[in-house]
């Protein structure tokens, strides 16, 4: 990091790190801002609804996010109820905005669990190389060999349904992802001579993987984590689709919109708006990861 | 892209243009040959204007194409199609008429003598004969699933090659109705004890349609048997399709794909009869839907558990609005149209006494536990909603859905806390319910998937089995009607019509109300 900025000392005008280069580039991206802003007003309403739990002992959930009310079932939108209500007379908008937390939350703790334990793996194989490598990278091969969310339905399948087992589930099949991600980007960065440096004055492999390697590799890593956030939701939302993620009455994006297709023909209301829920997610995180993976790229520096 | 989609439709105008100049300079056929090329192509395999195959869709597929073993209402739909009965009901007129039997003579109070019509083919070609019916009689009452049914028989005899006697073990009224249930159908001999495992797989009976290829979770294809002695079938293909949605099978029957729909659902009713090219049965059923607690796993072995289940149970607000007002709300196990039928009082709609209930019983702040339900949306919805309204009263229930096998055998097993099934009473007579659904001795697979047993209920169902006098047997049903809404072993639910959706086109069809429909007398109109 330190050899990054003196370099652009001597070229640039002004110091600046890495980061603040990048995010100088981030902002010029227009369409990545927006599902930036996007993004952040999702994490808004995922700690705001917490918050409101929290404040209100579960009160607002219990009796009216999934509290039913048959009576008003599937009411189209109106000004009580801008969003309308769903199949069970249950608030569509409040049901919105208390599935975030999931799909967001779920996504990141997924992609957390497979970025920690396949970047461990892929920083280890493209450190040492050789037989590790081959080792490691040919148990990889295997696990990408099934389609991820093939494995994922296997594990939930197999250890039943619970909200433990569809995050392993998620983050073991992303693993081989991350690991090879990981290793390629090591592999380009540990024959740099900082690192020869570091091992000439006699750091441990732990150190130089951890202090030198990693922070240089970070990048990439970036970039994959937030499109893999965006698969992971993805994923969960199939999973509860198939009545194998988040179990109702909790309310969650794909689960909503299992249930709510019996009456796509009557009251569109309670599919499209969960549906839109998970595309516009979806596609911020793919437009964020595009503008980080561009903001990153040293060689579209300008 | 688009100019390829031009293209074709291009090709496709004059294709339909150059068949219309034919068809104006033939004459005679005019008239038939202007439709589209899907018509013509239909025209060329049906004869004097009909379909040649009738496809028909249902929510779940057949669990087992054993007429002895697949007792459950998806698989009777297909194998009463290939299997016949000694006798039959007309669903008409509910009257009991012959079948495989040509007549019958009951001697005396035991003893039914019956003449086997002669001439009648297996679809392998054997003659069916009076040692067929006493093999399949005799396997029947041995099955685990179906035992209940026929269990009343004590011996068959065979007198000769077409005269059976059929002694009971005590006098038994439904008799010859319970032998018109498909489920007492009449196998060949020969061919099961050669091969059990491959009949299974190919079943081969003496009913109007001969088994042609299951594809599961898929469909099951059927072809007209010839030979038939009720006459050779209208139609010369069956196909049954399994479409698990009830949205998707309703677009199925709009967009022409099949021409009968079973189990419409209710919030599709009224698009079925107002599309003119559309026409729906309806049939009161003699179905009742409930919730099975399962008495061998705490705390559903307290019996102000179950009450108190009962108490929490909306009814009528579950009719209303996820049924959309299609049920009746239910208060015995059996439905009104059946034998024996009498009301013990409706369930009362009483959280607050559900409630002090609970508490009573060791659980004032409620208990977690699981409804278990087959993958069916309408069954899933009255399900999360049965959830909510025992949340109420502080019951956490989750809802577990699974496909249909496996919830019968796991339920069979005795694995749920609760179950959410549907129930009809084939044979139009109370002991068919009471006895399999009540008996300690059908526990399981048979029906009684609460467990009960209790001495007191069996001993009335026991009464009510061996009485012929229909005035003292309703006394008994009434009494026993009583109790079991004392045990609450079982939350009746709600009464459901029979509901088919069928193509305007479709002749011949009437709707059964044990919903096993026959479909051999049913045309489709090209």
């Amino acid at each position: 990091m330190k050899k990054d900025n003196t370099k652009e000392l001597s070229s640039g005008v002004k110091q600046r790190s890495l980061w603040q280069d990048a995010w100088r580039r981030f902002k010029k991206n227009k369409l990545a801002m927006v599902g930036l802003v996007f993004l952040a007003v999702l994490v808004v309403i995922a700690i705001g609804t917490i918050v409101v739990d929290i404040v209100t002992n579960n009160y607002i959930y219990e009796n009216y996010v999934i509290k039913q009310n048959l009576r008003g079932r599937l009411e189209p939108p109106s000004a009580a109820h801008p969003l309308g209500l769903d199949e069970f007379g249950r608030d569509m908008l409040l049901r919105m905005l208390w599935a975030v937390r999931s799909s967001l939350f779920m996504g990141v703790i997924a992609i957390l669990i497979s970025g920690v334990l396949g970047g461990l793996l892929g920083a280890v194989a493209g450190y040492y190389g050789n037989k590790t490598d081959n080792i490691i990278m040919r148990a990889m091969d295997i696990l990408l060999a099934i389609p991820s969310m093939l494995l994922a339905i296997a594990i939930v399948a197999a250890f039943g349904t619970s909200l433990v087992n569809v995050l392993l589930a998620i983050g073991i099949s992303y693993i081989p992802t991350f690991a090879r991600t990981v290793r390629a980007s090591i592999m380009t960065v540990k024959d740099q001579e900082y690192v020869e440096a570091a091992r000439a004055v006699g750091a441990n492999d732990a150190t130089i993987i951890f202090k030198y390697i990693i922070p240089n590799a970070m990048a990439p890593i970036i970039v994959q984590t937030t499109l893999g956030v965006a698969g992971a939701i993805l994923s969960i939302a199939g999973l509860s689709f198939i009545g194998m993620g988040v179990q109702p009455p909790t309310p969650e994006w794909g689960s909503m919109l299992s249930s709510a297709r019996t009456y796509i023909r009557d009251s569109w209301h309670i599919t499209v708006i969960p549906g839109l829920g998970i595309m516009l997610t979806i596609l911020a995180l793919n437009v964020v990861g595009d503008g980080l993976r561009d903001a990153l790229d040293p060689r579209l520096k300008n | 892209m688009k100019r390829n989609l031009k293209k074709i439709i291009a090709l496709g105008l004059a294709a339909t243009m150059a068949f219309s100049l034919v068809g104006c300079g033939g004459g005679g056929d005019a008239s038939s040959s202007s439709g589209n090329g899907e018509a013509a192509a239909n025209e060329s395999s049906g004869e004097g204007g009909y379909k040649d195959t009738l496809i028909w869709a249902q929510g779940a597929d057949v669990t087992s194409m054993d007429p002895h073993q697949g007792k459950e209402t998806p698989s009777v739909e297909v194998t009463d199609q290939i299997f016949d009965t000694l006798t039959v009901v007309n669903p008409e007129t509910n009257e009991l008429e012959p079948q495989i039997a040509e007549s019958w003579e009951q001697t005396d109070d035991l003893t039914y003598v019956f003449k086997i019509r002669q001439g009648i083919k297996f679809h392998d070609g054997s003659d069916l004969t009076a040692e067929d019916v006493k093999f399949s009689l005799e396997r029947a009452i041995n099955s685990a699933s179906v035992s209940y049914l026929v269990d009343f028989i004590d011996t068959v005899e065979v007198n000769d090659d077409y005269t059976v006697t059929v002694t009971t073990k005590f006098p038994y009224a439904p008799t010859l109705r319970n032998l018109a249930v498909p489920f007492a159908a009449i196998v060949p001999k020969a061919v099961v004890e050669a091969d059990e495992e491959g009949f299974k797989l190919h079943p081969i009976g003496c009913g109007p349609y001969k088994f042609v290829e299951w594809k599961q979770g898929d469909s099951v294809t059927l072809e007209a048997f010839d030979e038939y002695f009720g006459g050779t079938p209208a139609t010369k293909n069956l196909i049954m399709k399994v479409i698990p949605e009830a949205a998707q099978r309703t677009i199925a029957l709009e967009t022409g794909e099949v021409d009968l729909v079973y189990g419409i659902v209710s919030n599709d009713i009224d698009k079925i009869k107002e599309n003119p090219d559309l026409q729906l049965f309806e049939a009161p059923s003699m179905n009742c839907y409930y919730i099975s607690m399962n008495m061998n796993h705490k705390p559903f072995d307290d019996e102000r558990v179950r009450e108190a289940i009962n108490l929490a149970i909306d009814r009528q607000l579950l009719i209303d609005t996820i049924l959309n007002g299609a049920g009746e709300v239910a208060d015995s196990i059996i439905a009104p149209g059946v034998f024996g039928y009498s009301s013990p009082g409706a369930y009362e709609y009483n959280p607050e006494k559900a409630k002090e209930l609970l508490a009573e019983a060791g659980y004032p702040d409620g208990f977690s536990t699981s409804i278990w339900v087959n993958d069916n949306q309408e069954r899933v919805e009255a399900c999360q909603a049965i959830s909510a309204m025992l949340m109420e009263v502080g019951i956490e229930c989750s809802v577990e859905v699974m496909e249909f096998g496996r919830f019968i055998e796991d339920t069979s097993a005795g694995e749920h806390d609760m179950g959410y099934f549907g129930w009809t009473t084939s044979s139009k007579d109370g002991d068919y319910t009471f006895y399999s659904l009540e008996h300690s001795t059908q526990q399981g697979a048979a029906g009684n998937r609460s467990f009960l047993n209790d001495p007191e209920v069996d001993a009335l169902i026991d009464e009510g089995r061996s009485t012929t006098d229909e005035a003292k047997r309703a006394e008994i049903y009434k009494e026993l009607q009583v109790k079991l809404k004392e045990i609450n072993n079982n939350a009746p639910i709600y009464y459901s019509d029979v509901t088919v959706g069928a193509s305007a086109k479709v002749e011949g069809f009437v709707p059964d109300p044990i919903e096993y429909h026959k479909l051999d007398k049913v045309k489709v109109a090209n």
